[in-house]
């Protein structure tokens, strides 16, 4: 928390988009691996694909919980509740895979970036990723003994 | 009143769901229709121009066309609760005045076939019996084929009939490459891939036969194709334009850079006759080779060729992502002598280019000369999305994404975002 402080105190730029402050290179990093891993699918304007991949603008879950956000991103479509509502209303039918390979710095730049360039949201730091995968991993099925 | 206003009044009275029996005043006899200004937005070959048949349909798809002109169109979201759209020019300005909606399972599959209408939605093929004179089904709908699974996406269930009357049916491919961990970078491909026994080929049923089972009363056509929206029968063969694989480049970025993926796999124009096999997911075409390549799920590194002779070559072949929605051969006789037998190809438009600027958008021309193509494709429609250059899909006015030829020659474009039908001739005609 103070580290991000810090962070925050001597490095900010705003959100070109939003103006929500976030620390420069967390947003560069965050943008590079939007660039590697989501935009091809949810477009670089975050429009999404009609049919297929729902926008990230307007998202609740992208504006919600970062822990929320954290377990879409790691476990893919396979986390979103059947009859999932997506921003628009409208039917996407792909499947999206999970990020879980995805290291824990990477992971908050990257949710950090898409918070803020397609809400009003602030920074994720790694350990939060950090504290939320852990979370998720005991919450998965265990297998039977 | 003058007599313009009395007409919409009457056209007003006539758009709404299906009432059971109602009389409806017959199709045109004659049809004279008028171009729209600037062809309601579209660009054409000198020549030619369009008029709008019908528009804000919804999320329309594929459109099939009745030798007294009525025309049905598919949509894959329901509109009121229904998912097809019945239309009727009555006073032959060459624009439907009636508009009625019925039918309840969506997608994008429609066909006339013997009296019937066929359609293929996402997840079954039904029939209604056509009415020899009302536009809407009087009977509900018989099941003729049902157990296709969820294919995230590739759902669209396009149909066609060979000489003899079968019917054929696209099942979309429930993935990307066949990979063991779905879109996951580095993921190996499933060998052999499963997905191929119920999936990616285009499969043969009974025209006639409710309660079929897919895939088990099914003959399996021809395989190795991803997904074929565009999809059709003509003299004697099948004839489609499968979706190419997505992300060469982000699922292999040691192989492939975002030029490579903007470009490659091409959309590959088959000509299919039973057992084809046309190598998905294990090989790609790379047109700017002109050579079938292993695909890096299944070990390729870019560059190495797939066993000769092992999988069908394409008779053409376009650029990378453009998505082919549909396909038809001009068989009719309004249009010149060079368009005769030769294939219109309507593209969706391309997502997967990014981060480049998105292609396709568009509905291109293929002369034929018998069964192979006898000169390159041209673009016949374009200017659909509006701007000059998008870099996202949701950035695009319209999209082609149905085609159809009427009684009278004229080539009917279905637009998916916001249900526009124009309505093509050549300037030439006499009706």
């Amino acid at each position: 928390m103070l580290a991000a402080i810090t962070v925050a105190g001597v490095g900010c730029e705003r959100s070109a988009s939003y103006g929500v402050s976030a620390p420069v290179n967390q947003l560069k990093r965050g943008e590079g691996v939007y660039a590697s891993s989501c935009l091809v699918c949810h477009q670089h304007d975050g429009s999404g694909v009609p049919g297929f991949q729902p926008p990230l603008q307007g998202s609740s879950i992208v504006a919600g919980d970062p822990d929320r956000l954290l377990e879409v991103v790691i476990r893919g479509s396979a986390a979103l509740p059947e009859g999932y509502a997506s921003p628009d209303g409208e039917d996407y039918a792909a499947e999206m895979p999970g990020f879980v390979a995805l290291e824990d710095d990477d992971l908050a730049a990257l949710l950090t970036y898409i918070r803020a360039t397609w809400s009003y949201e602030g920074p994720v730091t790694p350990g939060q990723v950090r504290r939320g995968r852990a979370k998720l991993a005991s919450d998965e099925p265990r297998p039977a003994e | 009143m003058n007599r313009s206003i009395a007409l919409s009044l009457v056209s007003l009275s006539l758009v709404g769901v299906a009432c059971a029996e109602e009389t409806l005043p017959a199709p045109a006899a004659r049809v004279t229709p008028t171009p729209a200004p600037g062809n309601a937005g579209i660009e054409l070959p000198d020549g030619f121009s369009a008029t709008v048949f019908a528009d804000d349909l919804g999320r329309a798809r594929h459109i099939a066309i009745r030798d007294n002109g009525d025309a049905y169109v598919m949509l894959r979201r329901a509109r009121q609760g229904h998912a097809i759209v019945a239309l009727r020019d009555t006073d032959g300005d060459g624009r439907a005045d009636v508009e009625r909606l019925f039918g309840e399972h969506t997608g994008t599959g429609v066909e006339i076939h013997d009296g019937w209408l066929y359609i293929g939605a996402d997840d079954r093929v039904v029939r209604y019996r056509l009415p020899d004179e009302g536009l809407v089904p009087t009977e509900p709908p018989e099941t003729l084929v049902t157990g296709f699974t969820n294919s995230f996406g590739h759902n669209a269930k396009p149909i066609a009939f060979d000489e003899d009357g079968r019917l054929y049916v696209n099942v979309g491919a429930p993935s990307n490459a066949c990979q063991e961990q779905q879109r996951t970078p580095g993921s190996p491909g499933q060998a052999p891939c499963p997905q191929l026994e119920f999936a990616a080929g285009i499969w043969r049923y009974a025209p006639d036969q409710a309660g079929q089972v897919h895939p088990r009363d099914g003959h399996r056509f021809a395989t190795g194709l991803r997904h074929c929206v565009a999809f059709t029968w003509h003299d004697g063969a099948g004839y489609a334009v499968p979706h190419g694989r997505d992300q060469l480049d982000t699922l292999f970025p040691d192989l492939y850079d975002a030029d490579d993926n903007a470009e490659l796999p091409g959309e590959e124009f088959h000509r299919l006759t039973d057992g084809a096999d046309a190598g998905w997911p294990y090989a790609y075409w790379n047109w700017q080779r002109g050579e079938r390549i292993v695909s890096p799920e299944y070990g390729g590194d870019s560059e190495t060729v797939a066993e000769p002779g092992r999988f069908l070559d394409p008779i053409q072949s376009f650029p990378g992502h453009w998505a082919p929605n549909d396909i038809v051969f001009y068989d009719a006789e309004q249009f010149p002598e060079r368009y005769r037998g030769g294939a219109f190809v309507a593209f969706h438009g391309s997502w997967n280019r990014a981060p480049r600027p998105q292609a396709g958008y568009s509905v291109t021309f293929t002369p034929f000369d018998g069964d192979a193509p006898s000169g390159d494709y041209e673009v016949f429609a374009d200017g659909f999305t509006g701007s000059e250059s998008i870099r996202s899909p949701r950035q695009a006015e319209r999209r082609p994404t149905g085609l159809g030829v009427g009684p009278r020659g004229h080539l009917y474009i279905v637009d998916s975002v916001k249900g526009r039908v124009w309505r093509v001739f050549s300037t030439g005609e006499r009706d």
